[in-house]
């Protein structure tokens, strides 16, 4: 009897431990209610209902809350700061923004000096950008890389996604791979589009493979995203399917 | 004067049949509103300033009296009913007028909305090589009914030539229209009537809507493409504009140049304005562009071009020939 009040409803609950009536609000004030019916639901005996009370009771005490309510509190003021540098936007580009060839290398195979400060520099700078990794995916379209790299999957270019690059893929060695053109198809862009804009490219190119917070990563295209209808379809002949 | 555009730019100047319409419900709104309004405050007054009930009177007396506020209650109670029937009724008419679709619609444009400017394209659907594309300046004849089809490459605009119609927004994978028709030669000055973006507000359309004649000659000039350059400098620019990120996105027809994410820049010096009515057309505001489109129109889609000082003089002179 006292077991299947245990397994049933939030009702239930407060009566097994009386103490414990207040942790119970507590814990449903956090929206943890929803979590322990699950357990429940999974059939969990009483005598650890009665624990999983005794324990939150400690763990939630009056001080405790405070704690933990403060903590939440901050936790938004945490996230806006850290999102901060995300929300920029710079139309106008730091004032070195062209790079020499020199200063970038393309594997260990050749020789020279990568300069990984100015490497990090221009990581940081763009691809933790949400508006500069998205005007990279504006101008990917309007230049029509779409046209030989597809939406990063590759066509008659190669693809842009994965890992495998054959010119290097840092952000650094992307930028120069469009201004200088690279054998078998690649154009050179350079002078016809501006190195802030080519940096956006190269960010944006980075965020295909999932390089960058993921803050700053444009959402994928509505055309790309999976028929909506299609997809309720789908999972509405799933659970209905008997196995034979 | 300012620098932004210029024109008709009022409901209370409806220069079109479409405005004339919600110009004429406007001023039935203004008036039974404003009636209303007016007995409100009339009865406030009255409430305000009524003495109050008499002890010595009777109950005769006093009976009167609420019959008379009875009264007026009920005559009140049959005004609001008639003015909201009224208004109804005639928003109704007006509604349906808007819609009426002219059979005989002449012309028929697409305008396409970018941020922050106006793509407009004059199709011909006898011949393609009457189309024309230009941007920021629509061109009407008076007295001719225009379909205009609207779509958006990007967020949602909204198109408002308040001297000639209501607005009409421009939905991203939606096909709107709305049909014009310009009584009176003029400039119109048109705006994006729905916030797409940090420049909304420096996205303006200028509408030239001259005599038939004027129309047809104008039209046949923007038909033509673009002529070489005759002087020096002129010709520099020229291979700056082709050399340079310029073609990227612009076209001038009749040249190499064959962009088309950014304004047509065939006959960019036969308009008024610049940067989508932000700057009028003259040499010094378009250097001033050209050397920083940024400075005038943060975070507009055109980028700073890193050109020297001659390269922006040729440039300027250049674009100055394209009439």
């Amino acid at each position: 009897m006292e077991r299947t009040e245990s397994i049933g409803r939030k009702k239930a609950r407060p009566k097994e431990a009386p103490g414990g009536h207040k942790t119970q609000k507590n814990l449903w004030a956090w929206g943890l209610d929803n979590s322990l019916d699950a357990c429940d639901a999974n059939g969990i005996t009483s005598s650890m209902t009665r624990s999983r009370n005794k324990i939150s009771f400690v763990c939630l005490s009056p001080t405790g809350g405070f704690l933990r309510a403060r903590f939440c509190a901050a936790l938004p003021v945490l996230f806006l700061l850290s999102a901060c540098h995300r929300e920029n936007r710079y139309f106008t580009p730091p004032s070195q923004s062209d790079i020499p060839p020199t200063q970038v290398r393309m594997s260990g195979l050749v020789a020279g000096e990568a300069s990984l400060q100015f490497r990090e520099q221009q990581r940081r700078e763009y691809e933790g950008n949400a508006y500069h990794v998205s005007e990279g995916k504006r101008l990917y379209m309007w230049f029509n890389c779409y046209g030989c790299h597809a939406s990063g999957g590759g066509d008659s270019g190669p693809p842009l996604m994965d890992d495998r690059w054959i010119y290097g893929g840092e952000i650094d060695q992307i930028y120069l791979t469009i201004v200088q053109g690279r054998p078998n198809g690649m154009p050179a862009f350079g002078g016809k589009i501006p190195s802030q804009q080519v940096w956006q490219l190269a960010a944006y190119v980075r965020s295909m493979g999932g390089h960058g917070p993921k803050s700053a990563r444009s959402g994928r295209d509505d055309h790309m995203q999976r028929d909506s209808e299609q997809g309720r379809k789908d999972e509405e002949i799933k659970p209905t399917a008997e196995p034979r | 004067m300012d620098e932004r555009s210029t024109g008709l730019h009022s409901i209370g100047d409806a220069m079109g049949r479409h405005a004339q319409d919600i110009d004429a419900l406007w001023d039935v709104m203004l008036w039974v509103c404003g009636f209303m309004y007016l007995l409100v405050v009339g009865f406030l007054l009255l409430a305000l300033f009524r003495r109050g009930p008499r002890r010595d009177i009777n109950d005769h007396t006093q009976a009167h009296e609420e019959r008379g506020l009875s009264a007026s209650l009920a005559t009140w109670t049959g005004l609001i009913a008639l003015g909201l029937f009224g208004l109804t009724l005639f928003s109704y008419f007006t509604d349906r007028s808007l819609v009426q679709a002219a059979a005989d619609a002449q012309i028929a444009i697409k305008i396409t909305g970018h941020q922050w400017w106006w793509e407009i394209e004059y199709t011909d659907p006898n011949d393609p090589s009457r189309q024309l594309r230009t941007a920021n300046e629509l061109h009407l004849p008076v007295g001719t009914p225009v379909k205009i089809s609207l779509e958006s490459r990007d967020v949602i605009h909204s198109f408002w030539v308040p001297s000639l119609h209501g607005k009409q927004d421009l939905i991203p994978g939606r096909d709107n229209d709305i049909e014009i028709l310009a009584d009176k030669e003029g400039v119109y000055r048109g705006i994006c009537a729905e916030f797409c973006g940090l420049q909304h507000s420096k996205m303006h359309l200028d509408v030239v809507v001259e005599s038939k004649d004027g129309y047809s000659a104008w039209y046949e000039r923007q038909l033509q493409a673009a002529s070489p350059p005759s002087d020096p400098l002129a010709e520099r620019g020229h291979g700056v504009f082709m050399a340079t990120a310029c073609n990227m996105c612009h076209t001038i027809s009749g040249t190499d140049a064959g962009g088309s994410t950014g304004p047509d820049l065939t006959h960019v010096a036969s308009r008024r304005f610049i940067a989508a009515g932000a700057l009028q057309n003259h040499r010094d505001n378009m250097r001033a562009w050209l050397a920083n489109p940024q400075a005038i129109k943060p975070g507009n889609h055109m980028p700073i071009v890193s050109l020297s000082a001659d390269q922006l003089d040729a440039l300027t002179a250049y674009l100055g020939t394209l009439q």
